[in-house]
Protein backbone atom coordinates (compact mmCIF):
# COMPACT_ATOMS: atom_id res chain seq x y z
CA UNK A 1 0.00 0.00 0.00
CA UNK A 2 1.38 3.39 -0.95
CA UNK A 3 1.49 6.51 1.20
CA UNK A 4 -1.54 8.16 -0.42
CA UNK A 5 -3.83 5.20 0.20
CA UNK A 6 -2.48 4.76 3.70
CA UNK A 7 -3.16 8.40 4.56
CA UNK A 8 -6.72 8.04 3.30
CA UNK A 9 -7.29 5.01 5.53
CA UNK A 10 -5.64 6.30 8.72
CA UNK A 11 -8.87 7.70 10.17
CA UNK A 12 -10.60 4.34 9.76
CA UNK A 13 -7.53 2.63 11.12
CA UNK A 14 -7.71 4.81 14.23
CA UNK A 15 -11.40 3.95 14.67
CA UNK A 16 -10.81 0.24 14.02
CA UNK A 17 -13.17 0.31 11.09
CA UNK A 18 -10.92 -1.67 8.69
CA UNK A 19 -10.72 -5.33 7.78
CA UNK A 20 -7.92 -7.29 9.30
CA UNK A 21 -5.93 -7.59 6.09
CA UNK A 22 -6.16 -3.83 5.58
CA UNK A 23 -4.95 -3.24 9.12
CA UNK A 24 -1.92 -5.48 8.52
CA UNK A 25 -1.04 -3.67 5.32
CA UNK A 26 -1.21 -0.30 6.99
CA UNK A 27 0.85 -1.40 9.98
CA UNK A 28 3.41 -2.86 7.64
CA UNK A 29 3.66 0.44 5.79
CA UNK A 30 3.76 2.49 8.96
CA UNK A 31 6.69 0.37 10.07
CA UNK A 32 8.75 1.56 7.15
CA UNK A 33 7.35 5.04 6.46
CA UNK A 34 8.03 7.78 9.03
CA UNK A 35 5.94 10.40 7.24
CA UNK A 36 2.82 8.27 7.33
CA UNK A 37 3.68 7.29 10.91
CA UNK A 38 3.75 10.98 12.01
CA UNK A 39 0.55 11.62 10.12
CA UNK A 40 -1.11 8.79 11.97
CA UNK A 41 0.15 10.08 15.32
CA UNK A 42 -1.17 13.60 14.71
CA UNK A 43 -4.59 12.34 13.70
CA UNK A 44 -4.77 10.14 16.71
CA UNK A 45 -3.83 13.01 19.01
CA UNK A 46 -6.51 15.41 17.85
CA UNK A 47 -9.08 12.65 17.98
CA UNK A 48 -8.01 11.75 21.50
CA UNK A 49 -8.04 15.38 22.56
CA UNK A 50 -11.64 15.66 21.46
CA UNK A 51 -12.51 12.43 23.18
CA UNK A 52 -11.08 13.68 26.43
CA UNK A 53 -13.06 16.90 26.44
CA UNK A 54 -15.03 16.47 29.64
CA UNK A 55 -18.72 16.03 29.47
CA UNK A 56 -20.50 19.05 30.85
CA UNK A 57 -23.21 18.35 33.37
CA UNK A 58 -26.68 19.54 32.63
CA UNK A 59 -27.15 22.76 34.56
CA UNK A 60 -29.43 22.64 37.55
CA UNK A 61 -32.84 23.94 37.00
CA UNK A 62 -33.07 22.71 33.44
CA UNK A 63 -35.64 20.09 34.38
CA UNK A 64 -37.81 22.70 36.02
CA UNK A 65 -37.37 25.03 33.10
CA UNK A 66 -38.31 22.28 30.66
CA UNK A 67 -41.34 21.27 32.70
CA UNK A 68 -42.60 24.86 32.73
CA UNK A 69 -41.96 25.20 29.03
CA UNK A 70 -43.91 22.05 28.27
CA UNK A 71 -46.83 23.24 30.35
CA UNK A 72 -46.78 26.56 28.57
CA UNK A 73 -46.94 24.74 25.31
CA UNK A 74 -49.85 22.65 26.51
CA UNK A 75 -51.66 25.77 27.69
CA UNK A 76 -51.09 27.37 24.32
CA UNK A 77 -52.42 24.31 22.61
CA UNK A 78 -55.50 24.31 24.83
CA UNK A 79 -56.05 27.99 24.14
CA UNK A 80 -55.77 27.35 20.42
CA UNK A 81 -58.22 24.52 20.71
CA UNK A 82 -60.66 26.76 22.54
CA UNK A 83 -60.27 29.40 19.89
CA UNK A 84 -60.96 26.86 17.23
CA UNK A 85 -64.03 25.73 19.12
CA UNK A 86 -65.22 29.31 19.38
CA UNK A 87 -64.68 29.86 15.73
CA UNK A 88 -66.44 26.63 14.98
CA UNK A 89 -69.35 27.72 17.10
CA UNK A 90 -69.40 31.16 15.53
CA UNK A 91 -69.31 29.64 12.08
CA UNK A 92 -72.02 27.24 13.10
CA UNK A 93 -74.12 30.13 14.37
CA UNK A 94 -73.67 32.00 11.14
CA UNK A 95 -74.39 28.95 9.12
CA UNK A 96 -77.51 28.37 11.25
CA UNK A 97 -78.84 31.59 9.81
CA UNK A 98 -77.63 30.70 6.41
CA UNK A 99 -79.74 27.57 6.27
CA UNK A 100 -82.79 29.58 7.34
CA UNK A 101 -82.19 32.15 4.68
CA UNK A 102 -81.36 29.43 2.26
CA UNK A 103 -84.65 27.74 3.14
CA UNK A 104 -86.52 31.00 2.75
CA UNK A 105 -84.87 31.70 -0.55
CA UNK A 106 -85.50 28.17 -1.58
CA UNK A 107 -89.17 28.47 -0.63
CA UNK A 108 -89.52 31.71 -2.55
CA UNK A 109 -87.89 30.15 -5.53
CA UNK A 110 -90.11 27.11 -5.30
CA UNK A 111 -93.16 29.34 -5.01
CA UNK A 112 -92.08 31.37 -8.02
CA UNK A 113 -91.38 28.21 -9.95
CA UNK A 114 -94.78 26.85 -8.95
CA UNK A 115 -96.48 30.02 -10.09
CA UNK A 116 -94.59 29.90 -13.35
CA UNK A 117 -95.56 26.30 -13.87
CA UNK A 118 -99.18 27.12 -13.02
CA UNK A 119 -99.23 29.89 -15.56
CA UNK A 120 -97.78 27.64 -18.15
CA UNK A 121 -100.24 24.89 -17.36
CA UNK A 122 -103.12 27.35 -17.39
CA UNK A 123 -102.01 28.67 -20.74
CA UNK A 124 -101.71 25.23 -22.18
CA UNK A 125 -105.10 24.30 -20.81
CA UNK A 126 -106.66 27.37 -22.38
CA UNK A 127 -105.11 26.61 -25.74
CA UNK A 128 -106.26 23.03 -25.41
CA UNK A 129 -109.84 24.07 -24.65
CA UNK A 130 -109.92 26.48 -27.53
CA UNK A 131 -108.50 23.87 -29.81
CA UNK A 132 -111.07 21.27 -28.75
CA UNK A 133 -113.87 23.77 -29.16
CA UNK A 134 -112.62 24.69 -32.57
CA UNK A 135 -112.47 21.07 -33.60
CA UNK A 136 -115.99 20.46 -32.34
CA UNK A 137 -117.32 23.44 -34.18
CA UNK A 138 -115.37 22.58 -37.23
CA UNK A 139 -116.47 18.99 -37.31
CA UNK A 140 -120.07 20.03 -37.22
CA UNK A 141 -119.81 22.33 -40.14
CA UNK A 142 -120.76 20.91 -43.44
CA UNK A 143 -120.41 23.93 -45.59
CA UNK A 144 -117.35 22.65 -47.27
CA UNK A 145 -119.06 19.75 -48.69
CA UNK A 146 -120.60 20.88 -51.87
CA UNK A 147 -123.85 19.09 -51.25
CA UNK A 148 -125.43 22.23 -52.54
CA UNK A 149 -124.46 21.31 -56.01
CA UNK A 150 -128.16 21.52 -56.22
CA UNK A 151 -127.68 25.15 -55.51
CA UNK A 152 -127.94 25.00 -51.79
CA UNK A 153 -125.11 27.18 -50.58
CA UNK A 154 -123.99 26.22 -47.14
CA UNK A 155 -123.22 28.69 -44.54
CA UNK A 156 -120.36 28.37 -42.15
CA UNK A 157 -120.54 30.51 -39.13
CA UNK A 158 -122.00 33.05 -41.38
CA UNK A 159 -123.80 35.06 -38.76
CA UNK A 160 -121.12 37.62 -38.35
CA UNK A 161 -119.98 37.14 -41.89
CA UNK A 162 -123.36 37.83 -43.32
CA UNK A 163 -123.86 40.80 -41.11
CA UNK A 164 -120.48 42.23 -41.93
CA UNK A 165 -120.66 41.83 -45.58
CA UNK A 166 -119.94 44.89 -47.49
CA UNK A 167 -122.78 46.56 -49.21
CA UNK A 168 -121.42 45.30 -52.44
CA UNK A 169 -122.05 41.86 -51.24
CA UNK A 170 -125.02 42.46 -49.08
CA UNK A 171 -126.76 39.99 -46.86
CA UNK A 172 -127.60 36.46 -47.46
CA UNK A 173 -130.41 37.45 -49.70
CA UNK A 174 -128.08 39.53 -51.66
CA UNK A 175 -126.01 36.47 -52.05
CA UNK A 176 -128.17 35.80 -55.03
CA UNK A 177 -126.12 38.34 -56.75
CA UNK A 178 -123.04 36.29 -56.27
CA UNK A 179 -123.26 33.79 -58.89
CA UNK A 180 -121.27 30.71 -58.24
CA UNK A 181 -120.87 29.17 -61.57
CA UNK A 182 -123.38 26.48 -61.89
CA UNK A 183 -123.79 23.95 -64.53
CA UNK A 184 -125.54 26.35 -66.79
CA UNK A 185 -122.42 28.38 -66.98
CA UNK A 186 -120.22 25.42 -67.54
CA UNK A 187 -119.70 24.11 -70.93
CA UNK A 188 -119.35 20.43 -71.38
CA UNK A 189 -115.79 19.40 -71.00
CA UNK A 190 -112.99 20.71 -68.96
CA UNK A 191 -112.00 23.30 -71.44
CA UNK A 192 -114.72 25.50 -70.37
CA UNK A 193 -113.64 25.25 -66.82
CA UNK A 194 -111.15 28.00 -67.07
CA UNK A 195 -113.44 30.09 -69.19
CA UNK A 196 -116.13 29.50 -66.70
CA UNK A 197 -113.71 30.37 -63.96
CA UNK A 198 -112.83 33.51 -65.70
CA UNK A 199 -116.43 34.12 -66.29
CA UNK A 200 -117.09 33.40 -62.73
CA UNK A 201 -114.35 35.70 -61.69
CA UNK A 202 -115.68 38.31 -63.98
CA UNK A 203 -119.08 37.76 -62.63
CA UNK A 204 -117.79 38.13 -59.14
CA UNK A 205 -115.82 41.19 -60.07
CA UNK A 206 -118.68 42.65 -61.94
CA UNK A 207 -120.85 41.90 -59.05
CA UNK A 208 -118.53 43.67 -56.72
CA UNK A 209 -118.49 46.65 -58.98
CA UNK A 210 -122.14 46.47 -59.59
CA UNK A 211 -123.02 45.53 -56.12
CA UNK A 212 -123.60 49.02 -54.97
CA UNK A 213 -125.51 49.88 -58.08
CA UNK A 214 -127.56 46.76 -57.82
CA UNK A 215 -128.19 47.37 -54.20
CA UNK A 216 -129.19 50.89 -54.91
CA UNK A 217 -131.22 50.15 -57.92
CA UNK A 218 -133.21 47.23 -56.61
CA UNK A 219 -136.19 48.07 -54.56
CA UNK A 220 -135.79 46.45 -51.17
CA UNK A 221 -138.49 44.14 -50.06
CA UNK A 222 -139.88 44.47 -46.57
CA UNK A 223 -138.01 41.45 -45.59
CA UNK A 224 -134.85 42.88 -46.97
CA UNK A 225 -135.41 46.11 -45.19
CA UNK A 226 -135.83 44.30 -41.96
CA UNK A 227 -132.76 42.23 -42.48
CA UNK A 228 -130.80 45.27 -43.39
CA UNK A 229 -131.76 46.80 -40.12
CA UNK A 230 -131.15 43.66 -38.16
CA UNK A 231 -128.20 41.82 -39.52
CA UNK A 232 -128.93 38.19 -39.57
CA UNK A 233 -127.00 35.23 -40.65
CA UNK A 234 -127.65 34.40 -44.24
CA UNK A 235 -130.54 32.02 -44.47
CA UNK A 236 -129.66 28.78 -45.85
CA UNK A 237 -132.84 28.46 -47.83
CA UNK A 238 -132.41 31.88 -49.33
CA UNK A 239 -129.06 30.97 -50.66
CA UNK A 240 -129.65 27.43 -51.47
CA UNK A 241 -130.75 26.56 -54.86
CA UNK A 242 -130.47 23.08 -55.94
CA UNK A 243 -128.46 23.14 -59.08
CA UNK A 244 -127.12 19.71 -58.79
CA UNK A 245 -127.62 18.06 -62.08
CA UNK A 246 -129.24 14.77 -61.99
CA UNK A 247 -126.88 11.99 -61.67
CA UNK A 248 -124.18 13.95 -60.08
CA UNK A 249 -122.80 12.64 -56.95
CA UNK A 250 -124.09 14.49 -54.03
CA UNK A 251 -121.40 14.81 -51.62
CA UNK A 252 -121.42 15.94 -48.11
CA UNK A 253 -125.17 16.13 -47.62
CA UNK A 254 -124.65 15.56 -43.99
CA UNK A 255 -122.99 18.85 -43.58
CA UNK A 256 -125.97 20.92 -44.35
CA UNK A 257 -126.86 22.82 -41.27
CA UNK A 258 -125.76 26.33 -40.91
CA UNK A 259 -123.40 26.64 -38.14
CA UNK A 260 -123.34 29.34 -35.64
CA UNK A 261 -120.52 31.73 -35.75
CA UNK A 262 -117.26 30.22 -34.66
CA UNK A 263 -116.26 32.73 -32.09
CA UNK A 264 -112.88 31.30 -31.57
CA UNK A 265 -112.14 31.24 -35.27
CA UNK A 266 -113.47 34.75 -35.62
CA UNK A 267 -111.26 35.85 -32.80
CA UNK A 268 -108.29 34.11 -34.32
CA UNK A 269 -108.93 35.70 -37.64
CA UNK A 270 -109.48 39.08 -36.11
CA UNK A 271 -106.21 38.82 -34.29
CA UNK A 272 -104.54 38.26 -37.59
CA UNK A 273 -105.99 41.42 -38.96
CA UNK A 274 -104.59 43.82 -36.50
CA UNK A 275 -103.59 47.03 -38.21
CA UNK A 276 -99.99 47.05 -39.21
CA UNK A 277 -99.61 43.28 -39.53
CA UNK A 278 -97.92 42.96 -42.84
CA UNK A 279 -98.25 39.23 -42.89
CA UNK A 280 -101.79 39.11 -41.75
CA UNK A 281 -103.19 38.86 -45.24
CA UNK A 282 -101.06 35.88 -45.96
CA UNK A 283 -101.90 34.30 -42.69
CA UNK A 284 -105.58 34.95 -43.20
CA UNK A 285 -105.54 33.55 -46.70
CA UNK A 286 -103.65 30.51 -45.50
CA UNK A 287 -106.17 30.02 -42.79
CA UNK A 288 -109.12 30.01 -45.17
CA UNK A 289 -107.31 27.84 -47.66
CA UNK A 290 -106.65 25.37 -44.90
CA UNK A 291 -110.32 25.39 -44.02
CA UNK A 292 -111.13 24.81 -47.66
CA UNK A 293 -108.72 21.92 -47.84
CA UNK A 294 -110.19 20.33 -44.76
CA UNK A 295 -113.71 20.81 -45.96
CA UNK A 296 -113.07 19.59 -49.47
CA UNK A 297 -111.02 16.60 -48.41
CA UNK A 298 -111.88 13.83 -50.82
CA UNK A 299 -112.78 16.17 -53.63
CA UNK A 300 -110.67 17.15 -56.52
CA UNK A 301 -110.64 20.87 -56.44
CA UNK A 302 -108.58 23.80 -57.45
CA UNK A 303 -108.52 27.26 -55.97
CA UNK A 304 -108.07 29.28 -59.07
CA UNK A 305 -107.94 32.61 -57.36
CA UNK A 306 -108.67 34.38 -54.19
CA UNK A 307 -108.77 37.95 -53.19
CA UNK A 308 -109.37 40.20 -50.30
CA UNK A 309 -112.27 42.38 -51.11
CA UNK A 310 -112.35 44.35 -47.88
CA UNK A 311 -110.60 44.49 -44.55
CA UNK A 312 -112.17 41.31 -43.37
CA UNK A 313 -113.83 39.72 -46.37
CA UNK A 314 -112.17 37.26 -48.62
CA UNK A 315 -113.49 35.49 -51.66
CA UNK A 316 -112.13 32.25 -53.07
CA UNK A 317 -112.75 30.93 -56.53
CA UNK A 318 -112.82 27.18 -56.42
CA UNK A 319 -113.20 24.67 -59.20
CA UNK A 320 -114.52 21.35 -58.04
CA UNK A 321 -114.39 18.28 -60.21
CA UNK A 322 -117.50 16.16 -60.06
CA UNK A 323 -118.13 12.74 -61.55
CA UNK A 324 -121.30 11.80 -63.31
CA UNK A 325 -122.65 8.74 -61.69
CA UNK A 326 -123.93 7.26 -64.85
CA UNK A 327 -121.58 8.38 -67.52
CA UNK A 328 -118.69 8.72 -65.22
CA UNK A 329 -117.84 11.89 -66.98
CA UNK A 330 -115.97 14.50 -65.05
CA UNK A 331 -117.24 17.98 -64.89
CA UNK A 332 -115.72 20.95 -63.22
CA UNK A 333 -117.95 23.30 -61.43
CA UNK A 334 -116.97 26.69 -60.14
CA UNK A 335 -117.86 27.97 -56.78
CA UNK A 336 -117.31 31.03 -54.71
CA UNK A 337 -116.33 30.70 -51.12
CA UNK A 338 -116.31 33.60 -48.75
CA UNK A 339 -114.25 34.08 -45.69
CA UNK A 340 -114.93 36.60 -43.01
CA UNK A 341 -114.10 36.75 -39.30
CA UNK A 342 -112.87 33.23 -39.40
CA UNK A 343 -116.00 31.88 -41.00
CA UNK A 344 -116.00 30.31 -44.41
CA UNK A 345 -119.06 29.65 -46.49
CA UNK A 346 -120.24 29.02 -49.96
CA UNK A 347 -123.10 30.63 -51.59
CA UNK A 348 -124.85 29.69 -54.66
CA UNK A 349 -126.80 31.88 -56.69
CA UNK A 350 -129.64 30.82 -58.72
CA UNK B 1 -28.03 -9.24 30.20
CA UNK B 2 -30.29 -9.96 27.47
CA UNK B 3 -33.26 -10.07 29.75
CA UNK B 4 -32.07 -6.83 31.34
CA UNK B 5 -31.88 -5.20 27.97
CA UNK B 6 -35.20 -6.75 27.11
CA UNK B 7 -36.76 -5.26 30.24
CA UNK B 8 -35.19 -1.89 29.53
CA UNK B 9 -36.58 -1.98 26.04
CA UNK B 10 -39.97 -2.99 27.33
CA UNK B 11 -39.91 -0.18 29.84
CA UNK B 12 -38.91 2.29 27.21
CA UNK B 13 -41.80 1.22 25.00
CA UNK B 14 -44.19 1.60 27.90
CA UNK B 15 -42.85 5.05 28.68
CA UNK B 16 -43.17 6.01 25.06
CA UNK B 17 -46.75 4.82 24.99
CA UNK B 18 -47.66 6.83 28.06
CA UNK B 19 -45.77 9.89 26.93
CA UNK B 20 -47.61 9.77 23.62
CA UNK B 21 -50.78 10.01 25.64
CA UNK B 22 -49.53 13.29 27.13
CA UNK B 23 -48.12 11.94 30.40
CA UNK B 24 -45.40 14.42 31.37
CA UNK B 25 -43.91 12.14 34.02
CA UNK B 26 -43.38 9.37 31.50
CA UNK B 27 -41.82 11.84 29.14
CA UNK B 28 -39.36 13.04 31.76
CA UNK B 29 -38.43 9.46 32.55
CA UNK B 30 -38.02 8.74 28.88
CA UNK B 31 -35.53 11.53 28.30
CA UNK B 32 -33.68 11.20 31.57
CA UNK B 33 -31.08 8.74 30.17
CA UNK B 34 -30.16 10.81 27.13
CA UNK B 35 -30.66 14.40 28.16
CA UNK B 36 -27.11 14.78 29.47
CA UNK B 37 -25.53 13.61 26.26
CA UNK B 38 -28.03 15.61 24.27
CA UNK B 39 -26.98 18.70 26.16
CA UNK B 40 -23.31 18.09 25.39
CA UNK B 41 -24.08 17.66 21.72
CA UNK B 42 -25.87 20.99 21.80
CA UNK B 43 -23.07 22.56 23.85
CA UNK B 44 -20.35 21.52 21.39
CA UNK B 45 -22.48 22.67 18.50
CA UNK B 46 -23.40 26.06 19.92
CA UNK B 47 -20.19 26.61 21.91
CA UNK B 48 -22.33 28.57 24.32
CA UNK B 49 -24.19 27.30 27.39
CA UNK B 50 -27.24 29.54 27.07
CA UNK B 51 -27.67 28.82 23.40
CA UNK B 52 -27.15 25.14 24.09
CA UNK B 53 -29.90 25.14 26.75
CA UNK B 54 -32.26 26.98 24.45
CA UNK B 55 -31.57 24.49 21.68
CA UNK B 56 -32.03 21.62 24.09
CA UNK B 57 -35.31 22.94 25.45
CA UNK B 58 -36.62 23.58 22.00
CA UNK B 59 -35.59 20.07 20.99
CA UNK B 60 -37.40 18.44 23.91
CA UNK B 61 -40.55 20.44 23.30
CA UNK B 62 -40.49 19.33 19.69
CA UNK B 63 -40.00 15.75 20.85
CA UNK B 64 -42.91 16.02 23.29
CA UNK B 65 -45.23 17.50 20.69
CA UNK B 66 -44.30 15.13 17.91
CA UNK B 67 -43.78 11.97 19.88
CA UNK B 68 -46.45 10.31 17.80
CA UNK B 69 -44.14 10.61 14.80
CA UNK B 70 -41.41 8.58 16.47
CA UNK B 71 -40.72 5.44 14.52
CA UNK B 72 -40.31 2.85 17.23
CA UNK B 73 -38.24 0.68 14.96
CA UNK B 74 -35.19 2.91 15.70
CA UNK B 75 -33.66 3.82 19.01
CA UNK B 76 -35.29 6.61 20.95
CA UNK B 77 -32.08 8.33 22.04
CA UNK B 78 -30.75 8.34 18.47
CA UNK B 79 -33.97 10.06 17.44
CA UNK B 80 -33.45 12.59 20.23
CA UNK B 81 -29.88 13.40 19.12
CA UNK B 82 -31.06 13.80 15.58
CA UNK B 83 -33.60 16.39 16.64
CA UNK B 84 -31.01 18.15 18.77
CA UNK B 85 -28.53 18.35 15.86
CA UNK B 86 -31.25 19.72 13.60
CA UNK B 87 -32.36 22.27 16.17
CA UNK B 88 -28.77 23.42 16.64
CA UNK B 89 -28.26 23.79 12.91
CA UNK B 90 -31.49 25.76 12.67
CA UNK B 91 -30.44 28.08 15.42
CA UNK B 92 -26.99 28.58 13.91
CA UNK B 93 -28.56 29.45 10.57
CA UNK B 94 -30.97 31.87 12.17
CA UNK B 95 -28.36 33.60 14.28
CA UNK B 96 -25.89 33.64 11.35
CA UNK B 97 -23.10 33.24 13.76
CA UNK B 98 -19.57 33.11 12.51
CA UNK B 99 -18.09 29.83 13.69
CA UNK B 100 -14.92 31.67 14.53
CA UNK B 101 -16.49 34.48 16.53
CA UNK B 102 -16.95 34.87 20.24
CA UNK B 103 -16.31 31.33 21.15
CA UNK B 104 -15.89 30.48 24.80
CA UNK B 105 -13.10 28.24 23.64
CA UNK B 106 -10.87 31.20 22.88
CA UNK B 107 -7.25 30.32 23.35
CA UNK B 108 -5.01 33.19 24.27
CA UNK B 109 -1.73 31.46 24.01
CA UNK B 110 -1.72 29.39 27.11
CA UNK B 111 -2.06 31.96 29.88
CA UNK B 112 -5.76 31.58 30.34
CA UNK B 113 -8.31 29.07 29.26
CA UNK B 114 -11.73 30.75 28.96
CA UNK B 115 -13.88 27.67 29.22
CA UNK B 116 -16.95 28.11 31.40
CA UNK B 117 -17.61 24.50 31.82
CA UNK B 118 -14.16 23.69 33.12
CA UNK B 119 -13.47 23.76 36.73
CA UNK B 120 -11.20 26.69 37.28
CA UNK B 121 -10.00 25.57 40.64
CA UNK B 122 -6.27 24.95 40.70
CA UNK B 123 -5.17 21.37 40.40
CA UNK B 124 -2.27 19.18 39.37
CA UNK B 125 -0.19 20.39 36.38
CA UNK B 126 -1.33 17.46 34.31
CA UNK B 127 -4.92 18.41 34.82
CA UNK B 128 -4.17 22.05 34.01
CA UNK B 129 -2.33 20.99 30.91
CA UNK B 130 -5.22 18.85 29.92
CA UNK B 131 -7.58 21.70 30.45
CA UNK B 132 -5.46 23.94 28.31
CA UNK B 133 -5.25 21.37 25.66
CA UNK B 134 -9.00 20.84 25.74
CA UNK B 135 -9.57 24.52 25.47
CA UNK B 136 -7.14 24.72 22.63
CA UNK B 137 -8.63 21.80 20.69
CA UNK B 138 -12.10 23.13 21.18
CA UNK B 139 -10.90 26.44 19.90
CA UNK B 140 -9.46 24.69 16.88
CA UNK B 141 -12.78 22.90 16.52
CA UNK B 142 -14.48 26.24 16.08
CA UNK B 143 -12.26 26.92 13.10
CA UNK B 144 -12.76 23.78 11.04
CA UNK B 145 -16.12 24.81 9.64
CA UNK B 146 -19.68 23.81 10.51
CA UNK B 147 -19.77 20.59 8.54
CA UNK B 148 -16.43 19.29 9.89
CA UNK B 149 -17.32 20.38 13.38
CA UNK B 150 -20.60 18.50 13.26
CA UNK B 151 -19.03 15.14 12.43
CA UNK B 152 -16.19 15.62 14.91
CA UNK B 153 -18.63 16.47 17.75
CA UNK B 154 -20.66 13.37 17.06
CA UNK B 155 -17.76 11.01 16.48
CA UNK B 156 -14.87 12.15 18.61
CA UNK B 157 -16.52 14.17 21.39
CA UNK B 158 -19.72 12.19 21.87
CA UNK B 159 -18.41 8.87 20.65
CA UNK B 160 -21.32 7.86 18.47
CA UNK B 161 -20.75 4.85 16.27
CA UNK B 162 -20.61 5.22 12.51
CA UNK B 163 -24.07 3.68 12.04
CA UNK B 164 -25.52 5.96 14.73
CA UNK B 165 -24.02 8.99 13.04
CA UNK B 166 -25.44 7.71 9.76
CA UNK B 167 -28.90 7.64 11.35
CA UNK B 168 -28.55 11.01 13.09
CA UNK B 169 -27.33 12.80 9.98
CA UNK B 170 -29.49 10.73 7.70
CA UNK B 171 -26.65 9.85 5.34
CA UNK B 172 -24.87 6.63 4.28
CA UNK B 173 -22.13 5.13 6.43
CA UNK B 174 -19.62 5.55 3.63
CA UNK B 175 -20.32 9.26 3.64
CA UNK B 176 -19.81 9.33 7.40
CA UNK B 177 -16.37 7.68 7.02
CA UNK B 178 -15.18 10.13 4.40
CA UNK B 179 -16.54 13.04 6.41
CA UNK B 180 -14.66 11.94 9.49
CA UNK B 181 -11.44 11.51 7.56
CA UNK B 182 -11.62 14.96 6.00
CA UNK B 183 -12.69 16.62 9.26
CA UNK B 184 -9.78 15.14 11.22
CA UNK B 185 -7.33 16.18 8.54
CA UNK B 186 -8.59 19.72 8.73
CA UNK B 187 -8.52 19.80 12.52
CA UNK B 188 -4.99 18.45 12.51
CA UNK B 189 -3.82 21.16 10.15
CA UNK B 190 -5.34 23.87 12.35
CA UNK B 191 -4.05 22.26 15.49
CA UNK B 192 -0.51 22.10 14.14
CA UNK B 193 -0.52 25.71 12.97
CA UNK B 194 -0.06 26.85 16.50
Amino acid sequence: MDCENVKKSLSLYIDDELEQNQIEEIEEHLGICEVCMHECEDLLKVAMLLRTVPEAPLPDGFDKRLRAAIRDEKDKDNAKEKEKEKEKYAVASRTDEAPVKAVQTSRAKRAAAARSRWRMVSGLAAVFVIGIFSIIVYNNMDVFVPSSLDGAGELMGAAAGGANMESGFGSGNDGDKFKALDESDVSQGADDGSAAADGGADVATDDVAAGDAAANDAAPTPQEEQEAKEPQPPQQEAALVDTTPAGYVDLGQEASAAEPANDAAVEANRSLQEPGNDNRDKLTADYYLKRLADGLAGYEYNVTDYTKVSDDLWVFYVDITLVDEVSEDEIVKNYLYFGQDGALWRENID
Amino acid sequence: MQSKNGNAEKNEKELIRKAKGGDEGSFEALISSCKGKAYNVALRYMANEEDALDALQESFIKIFRHLDKFNEQSRFDTWVYKIVVNSCNDMLRKSKKNQYADSVYRYDGGDEAAIEIVDKSPGPPELLERKEESAYILNCLERVGVEHKEILVLRDIQGFAYDEISEILDCPVGTVKSKISRARQKLKEIYLQN
